[in-house]
């Protein structure tokens, strides 16, 4: 049984120590509703750009402390940024450069009131996308 | 495609260490369980984990353990306590040291 080690992957960690389990419910944060809404359209038939199991091969992938200190949702976002860079939907330099282009929009809007743009669906769900890794707790 | 096992065959758990996503935890790998019911041939979830169609299928089964097998006498569950997970058909192997406890 020792041959199972060097394989095992951060989320095969039964029987592993872990404390007590918080099995507390919560309601979904605003940032969190986000990610589901925009798993589920990324996920939807007949666009569907992969499947659950892909989903789950791509969370395991993560580094043994990214899975460990990331929340769920985190690893969806982190799941499916990788997806659509393997996909081939969007670019690495794409998504960089829309984070860039989200963090100077933030700042921006530290100095006045908020400008609510109405913008094509692609792209705010881009805008959304950073929310999690930037600006984090800003939900109710 | 038929099923290999039936409720209440006695399995082994395979105990391959392959690469990749694979949907049989590690802690249950060489344990001996039960087929508690058998859900019939899917989609093989190691394939769709890369984009393949999945075939061939793969029968599904729920395989109970006995707690004590699984983790030797040690930990916080009482006596008699059981855990059951999907197990496809592939991750397993026929126990021929016991007899069916159908």
């Amino acid at each position: 049984m020792a041959t199972t080690e060097p394989t095992r992957k951060p989320h095969d960690m039964g029987g592993d120590p872990a404390g007590p389990v918080d099995t507390h419910e919560h309601t979904p944060t605003l940032v969190e509703r986000r990610i589901d809404a925009m798993m589920q359209l990324l996920r939807q038939k007949p666009r569907a750009f992969w499947v659950t199991d892909e989903n789950r091969r791509t969370i395991e992938s993560l580094t043994p402390e990214t899975y460990r200190d990331s929340s769920y949702y985190q690893k969806w976002c982190l799941a499916m940024r990788s997806l659509l860079v393997e996909k081939g939907v969007l670019t690495d330099a794409e998504i960089q450069t829309k984070f860039e282009e989200v963090k100077a929009r933030h700042s921006v809007q530290v100095e006045g009131p908020s400008k609510r743009q109405s913008k094509p669906k692609a792209k705010s769900s881009m805008k959304s996308k950073s929310a999690p890794r930037k600006k984090k707790g800003t939900s109710p | 495609m038929s099923a290999r096992f039936k409720t209440g065959d006695c399995v082994i758990v395979r105990t391959d260490n392959p690469a990749g996503h694979v949907r049989t935890p590690t802690y249950l790998r060489g344990k001996r369980g039960v087929i508690l019911r058998e859900f019939g041939p899917w989609p093989n979830p190691e394939q769709l984990a890369y984009g393949k169609p999945g075939w061939p299928r793969k029968t599904n089964y729920w395989v109970q353990f006995a707690m004590d097998e699984v983790w030797g006498g040690s930990g916080a569950y009482a006596k008699g306590d059981t855990v059951v997970a999907e197990i496809y058909e592939h991750w397993l192997e026929p126990d021929t040291a016991r007899r069916s406890e159908s």
